[in-house]
């Protein structure tokens, strides 16, 4: 599955409500700076399985499915800072724990958009920052600094 | 031969995590570390993989798709006891990270949580863990790589573990002696973590950095109008030390008058807070240390022969870097690491001849020395290679090494008078000797030299750069 480009989310300016830029920095702080577009790459195809799943529980209305698959998703998300995907799936979490299917489901059905949206800031972010060219180019004698994630 | 604690290159590691990005990120967490992680989706793939290979250490998220993770838990808890397990829960589950722990979790995280926070958990429950002490005799007391926080796997280091580990088990007093910066409190907390009391608070005083008047109340509290700027009621380190452990360094600078009073506290775990009539009663264990040898301040009448021999009981002495051999090199290597990570520089091994520099220097600062020589390289130069042109050894140091040169050796300079250097040298060893003594600290060396942060950065890079010096 693949997510279409939305024009939401242009590379000329990360939307701050899409996407926290301080998560990845305090990342790039915490892991290998070269393994962010890795991160990103596994999250997208991890991202896609979990969308699949989650659009196939909303036709089924089978809420368990639902709440399974936006937990398993939630974690990456918040560590990657994608802060509406992140608020989005931990309502359909409180929803289906609360056993309020309607409000799930309602909720679940935004979810392939803002994912969309979300994984679009995260490759323009990293596009428009140099952690995406520290893959490409030689190993610099001096680390990609945090400095460099700032938008 | 054994080893007491297992090699952390052995240390097997395995991390139940159905999101494979998560699993990645705490992999990544951890890279640095001496583990052989493997990662389960599954908690059934979990518990095969318990049948066939079994970890040291287990990271468990509770939510897994196919078993609740606190099954998975107890399942592996049953079977494993000693087996540690760190749970992880998502924010705001507090109560489940409760009940795993009533469950027989070792310790849990709440996500999002940092990889320092990992680390710390993951070496505190390694180096504590009964599976990593398991009862040897003397001659199989051999420690690879790591013992509690000390770095070092030279025969003077291995000695002193083994004194480490046996002075844990007692509760007895210790006098630790060794030179400045050769790790006396880190010694006290390793006996303190590794003692019965490892539960109970660590309260370390440094009796050389507190006023002679302020150090009574410091040790033993005061009441409120003890003296002038006493305004209300305080509890002293006695107390807060309580059932377990006080550790006094610098000791040999405490005034002879305390040092009767202390002397009192020790035998008699009473004492009185300064303006009380009140005594009262606490459970501690005294570790004391000195970087002077405490016998000849006996003999010079500054110490108590009396305390000296109630604190004497367990003595311990931490041998100094320039006898620690190849331990210089461990040393060096984390710290490269250490402050690479924290200054974003990347600086991945030393070249043959820094590593000759440092097997060859003398090391009057010691570790603390030796913390300061690496920062400084990293945070001055270009990676990934530290080379020998990037250690600034300082003069003290320096002139050290020459007092043990050979007699022939020829000498640069007159010692009785002080060099004579161009004047952008001069400022240049200046701003380096104040960034040393603040560990690389910009603000605090800046302040020290009367400049503003900007200042001390934009000198210092003229005065790196020929062409610019004035």
């Amino acid at each position: 599955m693949s997510f279409p480009p939305q024009k939401s989310c242009t590379p000329q300016k990360i939307d701050e409500t899409i996407l926290n830029p301080q998560a990845l920095i305090q990342l790039s702080k915490d892991i290998r700076i070269s393994m962010i577009p890795v991160l990103i790459e596994d999250f997208e195809k991890n991202a896609a399985t979990r969308m699949t799943a989650i659009t196939t529980a909303i036709k089924e209305e089978n809420i368990k499915t639902l709440h399974h698959h936006a937990h398993a998703l939630v974690g990456s998300a918040a560590t990657l800072g994608c802060l509406q995907l992140q608020s989005l799936l931990s309502a359909i979490e409180t929803a289906c724990h609360k056993n309020d299917q309607s409000k799930a489901l309602e909720l679940a059905a935004q979810a392939n958009t803002i994912c969309t949206a979300s994984i679009t800031a995260l490759k323009d972010n990293t596009k428009k920052h140099p952690i995406a060219s520290s893959l490409n180019s030689k190993p610099s004698s001096r680390a990609q600094t945090s400095q460099n994630l700032k938008p | 031969m054994s080893q007491q604690i297992k090699s952390q290159k052995h240390q097997k590691l395995l991390l139940i995590e159905d999101d494979t990005t998560i699993a990645r990120i705490y992999q990544e967490y951890l890279h640095n570390e001496p583990l052989e992680i493997t990662h389960s989706e599954t908690g059934s793939s979990a518990l095969d993989h318990f049948k066939t290979d079994q970890p040291d250490i287990v990271i468990l998220d509770l939510h897994l798709p196919d078993i609740p993770g606190s099954k998975i838990l107890k399942t592996i808890h049953k079977q494993h006891p000693n087996c540690p397990i760190i749970v992880i829960t998502a924010h705001g589950s507090i109560d489940t990270a409760v009940k795993a722990m009533q469950t027989g979790a070792s310790d849990f995280l709440l996500k999002p949580f940092t990889s320092e926070r990992l680390i710390l958990i993951i070496r505190r429950i390694m180096e504590c863990h009964p599976s990593n002490h398991p009862i040897k005799t003397p001659q199989q007391d051999h420690y690879h790589h790591k013992f509690c926080n000390f770095i070092g796997t030279s025969p003077a280091m291995q000695t002193l573990y083994q004194k480490i580990q046996r002075a844990g088990n007692s509760k007895a007093a210790i006098f630790i002696t060794g030179e400045s910066g050769t790790g006396k409190e880190l010694t006290a907390e390793a006996i303190h973590q590794l003692s019965p009391r490892q539960t109970k608070p660590f309260i370390a005083l440094n009796c050389g950095a507190i006023p002679d008047n302020l150090i009574e109340s410091e040790i033993f509290g005061h009441v409120k109008g003890a003296f002038t700027s006493a305004l209300e009621n305080r509890s002293g380190a006695a107390i807060e030390a309580d059932g377990g452990t006080l550790f006094l360094d610098e000791l040999c600078e405490m005034n002879h008058a305390l040092q009767v009073k202390l002397l009192r506290f020790i035998q008699t775990g009473t004492f009185r807070r300064v303006g009380s009539d009140k005594i009262e009663t606490v459970d501690v264990r005294f570790i004391c240390a000195t970087n002077r040898n405490p016998w000849k301040e006996v003999e010079e009448g500054r110490f108590r022969a009396d305390l000296y021999y109630r604190l004497n009981v367990i003595p311990l002495n931490i041998p100094p870097l320039n006898q620690r051999g190849e331990d210089v090199i461990q040393l060096a290597t984390h710290y490269m690491k250490k402050y690479a990570n924290e200054e974003g520089v990347i600086f991945t091994n030393f070249s043959d001849e820094a590593k000759d520099a440092l097997l060859a220097h003398h090391w009057p600062g010691n570790v603390r020395e030796l913390q300061n020589i690496i920062r400084n390289a990293l945070v001055l130069n270009d990676g990934p290679t530290l080379t020998r042109s990037m250690l600034t050894f300082t003069a003290k140091s320096e002139a050290k090494n020459q007092a043990l040169m050979p007699a022939n050796t020829p000498q640069l300079t007159n010692p009785l008078t002080p060099e004579i250097k161009p004047l952008w040298r001069a400022e240049h060893d200046m701003i380096r000797s104040a960034l040393n003594r603040y560990d690389g600290n910009v603000q605090k060396a800046a302040e020290i030299l009367e400049v503003s942060p900007s200042t001390l950065y934009r000198r210092l890079k003229e005065l790196s750069e020929p062409t610019k010096r004035t």
